[in-house]
């Protein structure tokens, strides 16, 4: 007899029950208390890295910073013009080399210190030191002394001491801080306003690593232990969930901040995310939205979608054949149907691109490059030696790589068919996920491999370095001293007309030898209440949290009759009623 | 009882260590580092972020460390002292990779409440509508009921989970607007994920519930208990039920660490902050303390379970010995 | 991921107590064809059945079929909606690209080129966004979806099989070893897996050439070595119980070699739980596929296969956009299959549940 004890069923099954309330209490556990909805709330993808303002990179973490921190400047939404931020002002030099920043007076910490200029002057030390590992170290580079701070040894290369005091930024007063720069940069306060340059809290880290010197890192920024500059400060996070924000009352200008709580979530699926968008859980969005959902979007008043400095290009690997023959790397960029790619897959207003910087970016306009032709692409292909009618004479199955990414193999399944079509090329595709796809791309194991480039800053610069020899983001195995010198000449011009010249004639040389094959330039894509004012937009994707507030039903509507809102209306989740910063509402009155 | 526990703990720890060493390989043998990004590090500045998590040290010395108990860096056993143990053996996983302001521990703490709270839920409602389905179709094999019930259980398995989730959530939460979209935090959260993460295991149940019952259906002592003219329903939930539920218990045990320890598909497409999804993005990212926590978490969780099953077979049936094993 | 990880199977020892006592009492010639027939007697197994053989010889024949190539884009801005049959029947846009494509595939699209020219068959199921034919996508990725579920079969019945069995008749610490060989392999994250057997194997030469193994390959591979081990543990679990079987005992008793106990006693009474076991099997390795295709791990363009439609398929099912046929397609045909083979499997219990039979 298998089971005789029949009492013993009712304990299995009184089990069953007992896991079943097991389960209900552990899920009462878990279900966190839930905080009521924040005034704002929006996603820009996963969780975010991490809330030192040093050590990020990302444009979710750019966010976050934006929340927290403030730096000696900022970027004016609307223009992206370099406007006073923590500091009321500066001056240039007559030799443009040393710039001089006043600090605020009533600039303060949220624990109440008053903000100085030592504080500016550690954190941009604590920025190029090595040990903090920050991506955008050599961004500061053009101070004196910068580099050889960050790498410890010079411009020749031989090892020199790591001294602080070589490196020439100084606070002159309690207030007053001067950086001086290896040579003239026009673009020095576009850099500054990006959300790398902001100050960290010197006691409070201090504090955190003398108690824990080994788990300092993971201490300093909960809310407990971080103190910051900017308008919210930090009050919760889950991770995986969402970050909490308050606004920070000791911010200099709180009074003109409208928003009490911002929440910002993080959320890995953009369906999850537009659903709870549309379920009013979420303010607004930025993300990749799945192309088929596009053309829904893309006539409602609350889809934003605007020139974005950025661009989509494949590399090419012009140390492998048949890729070092510029007639071969030329016929491809012809014969690549761009505007088919942005009309029929993107489809959200994004441009075909003839050249690797966008249009616009610092009045850079760039030059007339190479355009699309398949004739001249069949030319190009034969004066490289191949032709795809003769066997013999065949190039080779090509191999056209990208990371794991819906959108990316779309992209790469139509160009595969345009090349195929157009040259009789045999283009394979080979995806690969993102960190095997980077480290086969930075080992040149690739023919074509697919990448993008946004702009840190407002200035063309941003997108001509990575080009130069040797740079660690070049990694197509190009290199053209002619380009390096126009560069070099550009980072030091004044000028900025000759400068944009400099840069023009550099981007003719990159066309023309074409290490990349620029496909488009992007658009911003953001989802965003109509009943939200203050939000701007621009080439950066750039937001001022500051500016945000909601309007009342009179504003909406009026918003929608300036033409400010364009398309077909959607219902808005915001408070009907409005919500205004407290000097705005008065100054109304 | 006691020499079955001291020697299913010996063969935990073996196990254990051979899931940890194995990863350990595995995840340095994949290429791509935690560090590396479409905006390249200066490699200075490359060396310095990998010294900080010691990914500068010889292997041999990395695989200590991450053993424990010692732990080796400059404030560890031979350093200053000040934080002398880490490692998997004195329970600490390190910190995240990816992550930069949070420990794996914190990770672990914070998420698997949530994925083990969501599993307890989808598991208890699908042991009770599987036993319950399985039930009605054993009881009457062969008829309409049976089929419908068995269509259903198998429909359950049919579907890859991310089609079912996102039916429900248009269905559920968008059209006819019953529960939210995604989110965490409120009771209501739990119904469709829980729904979604539930259903397979709801069929699974539901077929070892039939095939079992029928089973025990056909056996002496149940052939006995007819004859003795005890009611029907009384035999099966009695004297059948029991014997059939043995399968599904040791079904339960390797499914019951699946399902607490998460889903990445169901925690994505609902937004819920649990530790499924650490099992990919851990490996994705390279995070290679995440991953080894969370791998960690599951072995555990499969070998508590599966020996939880063990003892339960053991109470049930007097025939198992415990202590046969070996 | 809805693998099972099932250890022991819902055929508990006295099932195949019993089956070995009928074996014991004089072998059953017509075992088998006795099973058939009970399989073919219930009326939804028929069906399952039928199905599943017609869904293997179509894709098998898919390339000889007047299909529009699974590969050839007519873009478009938006997918388009299916068209009836009698709408629009055949039309004579075929253009015949497919990609990579093996020999003997290619002398099938020959075939099928002489046979209907440029014809082709209209969008009965719709297109998507690229203008590919759904019906001929669907059909063309279910050959990938079967070969995984083939492939993870293969490997059940091979590895899965002779691991279980040799465990569970050595017995002691070997037993103990192997089974927790295979509870390590259960633990060991399968991305990692997944990413080291791509980044090796598939890996290109420093020119590019071609790679060692494709990446199909890698993926069967994959899924192969993961889909053995609940097969071990279930095989090992009868095997034990077998081995103390009275009818075992008393062929040992008589000096039958342990070969011969292998063959005469041990395999065909395991036959039957090993069948059962695949057809557990199948779909959860076919969702395994899926899963790894949602999460862009799965086969490369140009091919396709079920997951990577359902996962496009499952990105379509929004609020917005109404692109039902999207979905709708490859999850019919996943249903229907992955429904059939558990209504199969159940049938198969029943079939091969001898008592219950004879009732």
């Amino acid at each position: 007899m298998l089971f005789p004890h029949a009492s013993s069923g009712a304990r299995l099954l009184s089990a069953a029950v007992l896991l079943a309330l097991l389960g209900a209490g552990l899920a009462a556990l878990a279900l966190r208390s839930s905080s009521p909805r924040a005034d704002f709330a929006f996603t820009g993808g996963g969780e975010v890295r991490s809330l030192d303002p040093h050590a990020v990179t990302g444009v979710p973490e750019g966010r976050v910073v934006r929340l927290l921190y403030e730096g000696l400047v900022r970027r004016r939404p609307e223009t992206l013009e370099p406007e006073p931020a923590a500091a009321k002002s500066w001056t240039v030099s007559p030799d443009g080399r040393t710039y001089t920043f006043e600090l605020r007076d009533d600039a303060r910490w949220s624990n109440g210190d008053p903000l100085v200029a030592e504080d500016f002057r550690f954190s941009f030390l604590r920025l190029l030191d090595p040990q903090t590992a920050s991506e955008y170290a050599s961004a500061l580079w053009l101070v004196e002394g910068a580099r050889e701070y960050t790498l410890g040894v010079d411009a020749k290369g031989v090892e020199v001491e790591r001294d602080p005091a070589r490196v020439a930024i100084r606070s002159l007063e309690e207030r007053k801080l001067e950086l001086r720069l290896e040579a003239p940069a026009t673009h020095f306060l576009q850099v500054l306003a990006g959300p790398n340059f902001v100050p960290v809290h010197r006691a409070s880290l201090d504090a955190v690593r003398a108690a824990h010197p080994e788990a300092w890192a993971t201490r300093w920024s909960r809310p407990e232990n971080l103190v910051t500059n900017g308008p919210f400060r930090l009050v919760e996070r889950r991770i995986q969930e969402r970050l909490r924000f308050e606004r920070n009352e000791s911010y200099w200008g709180a009074r003109d901040v409208a928003l009490r709580t911002v929440d910002v979530y993080s959320i890995e699926s953009w369906s999850s995310a537009l659903n709870l968008y549309l379920a009013g859980e979420l303010d607004w969005v930025d993300g990749a939205i799945p192309t088929s959902l596009v053309p829904e979007l893309i006539g409602r008043e609350d889809f934003q979608n605007r020139p974005y400095f950025a661009v989509y290009f494949y590399r090419v690997n012009v140390t492998r054949p048949p890729f070092d023959k510029r007639e071969f790397r030329a016929a491809l960029a012809t014969s690549l149907q761009r505007s088919e790619i942005c009309e029929v897959v993107l489809k959200a207003g994004q441009k075909p691109a003839f050249s690797f910087v966008p249009l616009g970016i610092g009045s850079y306009v760039p030059p007339k490059t190479f355009g699309e032709s398949p004739e001249y692409a069949r030319k190009m292909l034969e004066a490289a030696g191949f032709d795809p009618k003769d066997k013999a004479k065949r190039p080779r199955p090509l191999e056209l790589h990208f990371n794991t990414s819906e959108v990316h193999r779309d992209i790469a399944e139509v160009a595969a068919d345009q090349w195929r079509k157009a040259l009789g090329l045999d283009v394979r595709l080979r995806n690969q996920e993102w960190k095997s796809f980077l480290d086969a791309q930075s080992r040149l194991d690739y023919d074509l491999s697919r990448s993008s480039w946004i702009a840190d800053y407002a200035d063309p610069s941003t997108f001509f370095e990575i080009w130069t020899t040797g740079n660690e983001n070049n990694r197509t195995g190009w290199s053209n001293s002619n380009y390096d010198d126009l560069i070099a000449a550009a980072r030091r011009e004044r000028d900025t007309a000759r400068r944009l010249e400099l840069f023009k004639r550099a981007e003719q040389i990159l066309m023309y030898e074409l290490p990349c094959i620029p496909v488009y330039h992007y658009t911003t894509q953001n989802l965003v209440d109509p009943r939200v004012g203050g939000f701007a937009s621009n080439e950066l994707n750039e937001q001022d949290p500051r500016l945000w507030f909601w309007r009342n039903d009179e504003e909406l509507s009026n918003a929608r009759t300036n033409r400010e809102l364009e398309g077909r209306r959607v219902p808005s989740h915001g408070p009907r009623a409005g919500l205004h910063a407290r000097g705005a509402a008065e100054d109304a009155k | 009882m006691m020499r079955f526990l001291a020697r299913r703990a010996l063969w935990f720890a073996l196990t254990v260590w051979g899931v940890v060493t194995l990863s350990f390989l595995l995840m340095r043998a994949v290429p791509g580092g935690p560090f590396s990004s479409e905006r390249k590090l200066h490699p200075t500045i490359e060396a310095a972020v990998e010294a900080r998590y010691h990914l500068d040290w010889p292997m041999w010395k990395q695989y200590l460390q991450t053993i424990g108990p010692l732990n080796l860096d400059e404030h560890g056993a031979f350093g200053d002292g000040r934080d002398i143990f880490g490692g998997i053996l004195a329970l600490d996983l390190g910190p995240s990779l990816q992550l930069r302001d949070v420990t794996v521990n914190e990770i672990v703490a914070q998420s698997l409440p949530v994925s083990a709270a969501l599993g307890a839920v989808a598991l208890a409602w699908a042991l009770g509508l599987g036993i319950a389905g399985g039930l009605v179709s054993a009881l009457k094999p062969g008829t309409r009921l049976d089929r419908a019930a068995r269509l259903l259980s198998t429909a359950g398995l049919s579907l890859p989970n991310f089609v079912v989730a996102s039916l429900l959530v248009l269905l559920f939460a968008v059209t006819i607007p019953l529960f939210p979209v995604a989110g965490w935090g409120a009771p209501k959260h739990l119904v469709l994920p829980g729904f979604a993460l539930g259903a397979p295991f709801a069929a699974y149940v539901a077929r070892l519930t039939r095939a079992g019952l029928l089973e025990t259906l056909s056996q002496d002592y149940v052939r006995t208990a007819r004859a003795k003219g005890v009611p029907h329903w009384r035999i099966v939930l009695r004297h059948a039920l029991p014997g059939a539920l043995v399968p599904v218990l040791s079904f339960l045990g390797p499914a019951a660490a699946g399902i607490l320890t998460g889903s990445l598909v169901i925690e994505r497409i609902f937004c819920i902050p649990g530790a499924g999804s650490h099992f990919v993005t851990g490996a994705l990212n390279r995070d290679y303390a995440l991953a080894m926590g969370v791998t960690l978490v599951y072995t555990v969780a499969l070998y508590v379970l599966n020996t939880l099953v063990d003892i339960a077979y053991a109470l049930i049936d007097p025939r198992v010995e415990l202590d046969g094993e070996a | 991921m809805n693998a099972p990880r099932d250890p022991k199977q819902w055929f508990d020892t006295a099932t195949f107590e019993r089956v070995a006592t009928e074996l014991e009492r004089g072998p059953r010639p017509n075992l088998w064809s006795d099973v058939l027939r009970r399989l073919m007697r219930e009326r939804a197994a028929r069906w399952s059945l039928r199905w599943l053989v017609a869904l293997v010889l179509t894709s098998l024949l898919v390339p000889l079929l007047p299909l529009p190539s699974p590969a050839s884009m007519a873009l478009d801005k938006q997918p388009k909606a299916p068209v009836a049959p009698w709408v629009e029947f055949m039309n004579e846009r075929y253009e015949p690209w497919y990609g990579e494509l093996n020999p003997l595939d290619t002398a099938l699209v020959g075939v099928r080129q002489k046979l209907f020219g440029k014809k082709q068959t209209g969008p009965w199921l719709g297109t998507d966004a690229k203008g590919r034919d759904t019906l001929s996508r669907i059909l063309w990725g279910s050959r990938t979806s079967l070969l995984v579920a083939l492939f993870a079969a293969l490997t059940s019945l091979t590895v899965g099989v002779l691991w279980g069995a040799l465990a569970g008749y050595l017995g002691g610490r070997t037993d103990n070893l192997m089974m927790r060989a295979v509870d390590v392999l259960q633990s060991i994250p399968t991305i990692f897996l997944v990413i080291f057997l791509l980044s090796f194997l598939n890996a290109p030469g420093p020119q590019g050439e071609a790679r060692l193994v494709s990446r199909e390959a890698v993926f069967f591979l994959v899924i192969g070595a993961v889909s053995w081990l609940s097969m071990a543990r279930v095989v090992r679990g009868q095997v034990l119980a077998l081995r103390h079987a009275a009818f075992v005992e008393s062929a040992r008793a008589q000096g039958a070699s342990t070969a011969w106990i292998l063959r005469a006693h041990l395999v065909p009474n395991l036959a039957p739980i090993v069948l059962v076991y695949v057809t557990l099997t199948l779909p959860s390795v076919i969702l395994y596929e899926a899963f790894l295709s949602f999460l862009g791990l799965g086969v490369e363009a140009p091919k396709v296969s079920w997951g990577v439609l359902a996962a496009d398929g499952a990105e379509a099912i929004n609020p917005l956009a109404t692109f039902w046929w999207l979905p709708l397609g490859p999850a019919l045909a996943m249903g229907a299959t992955l429904l059939a083979l558990g209504l199969v499997g159940d049938a198969l219990r029943d079939a091969l549940d001898l008592k219950r039979g004879e009732r």
